[in-house]
């Protein structure tokens, strides 16, 4: 087998953001997550309506997204401050998404350093609304992780440009 | 004993607040460089710890610390560097700069209590309280 022609930086990259994401969650909040790849078609029917996500900067830009549920956004941030789930503001969670996308794309970002599939962070954008959906329309390959535990629904996309 | 948080996060500022209280520390907040140069100025230097993120609005992390650094009145305050940033030249440039500590986010809040008891030169005592709890 060609090593050259087998290596996929998609494959690569998003490797190291479900990692990342694993090991945010794991840091911050104490949360082990089973986390199930699948495609969109696949996914529940859930209102997703706190978005974190970063426009990753290299010659060949994307595009990383987390997607929450209210109670994921609050129930994951609960744990990280420690503050009940239910008396946090809609303003608390935005920033908590800002900073998870952050973390994730700043700890992936560290295991690309100085190789072709680097990248720079930029300033991470969160939005809020109701029956979220993302659309990039590159025509590339997007890839989706669905993250289950009792409370917490969270979905990952990253969109190569 | 007086803690200094500059992150424009009030997230991290809230998990910050909470580990510093719980180390008996008094914990101020600033959201961005400049406000947190204000807070340094507004009390005279009187603070024992100021923890910096790097990528904020304005005046960066990064700038702040140099600014405390080449400051007489103000570069005796220990500094460290809480950020998502971890390429190695800039972990060098915030050592060069005078940081006495860099922690990478996402940590624990156990990495937390013992890097900030570290730089308060405390470091060896959480260890030992550790020890004794765990045996």
């Amino acid at each position: 087998m060609n090593s050259e022609t087998s290596y996929n930086p998609i494959e690569e990259n998003w490797t190291k953001f479900t990692r990342a994401l694993d090991n945010m969650l794991l840091m911050m909040s104490g949360l082990e997550l089973t986390m199930e790849e699948t495609s969109p078609a696949d996914w529940p029917e859930e209102d997703m309506c706190f978005g974190g996500l970063m426009v990753l900067a290299s010659m060949r830009p994307s595009v990383l997204v987390i997607e929450a549920t209210h109670e994921t956004a609050a129930n994951i941030i609960s744990y990280m401050t420690g503050d009940e789930a239910s008396q946090l503001s809609a303003a608390e969670l935005l920033d908590g998404m800002c900073e998870m996308v952050n973390m994730v794309a700043g700890e992936a970002k560290s295991h690309v350093l100085d190789s072709a599939d680097g990248f720079d962070l930029t300033s991470p954008i969160a939005v809020r609304g109701e029956q979220l959906g993302f659309t990039i329309k590159t025509g590339a390959i997007s890839k989706r992780l669905y993250a289950v535990q009792e409370g917490v629904h969270l979905r990952m996309s990253y969109y190569p440009l | 004993m007086k803690l200094l948080t500059v992150e424009d996060s009030a997230i991290v500022r809230k998990i910050i607040r909470r580990a510093g209280e719980a180390l008996d520390m008094e914990v101020l907040e600033a959201e961005n460089g400049q406000q947190g140069y204000d807070q340094v100025a507004a009390l005279d230097g009187k603070l024992d710890l100021i923890l910096l993120d790097w990528n904020m609005p304005g005046m960066s992390g990064l700038e702040l610390l140099q600014r405390i650094k080449q400051d007489e009145r103000y570069k005796h305050i220990p500094v460290m560097m809480v950020t998502t940033e971890r390429h190695p030249e800039q972990i060098i440039q915030a050592i060069q700069a005078g940081a006495a500590h860099y922690m990478m986010k996402p940590f624990t809040i156990d990495e937390l209590n013992k890097k900030i008891l570290e730089c308060l030169g405390r470091g060896k005592q959480y260890e030992f309280r550790n020890k004794l709890q765990s045996d």
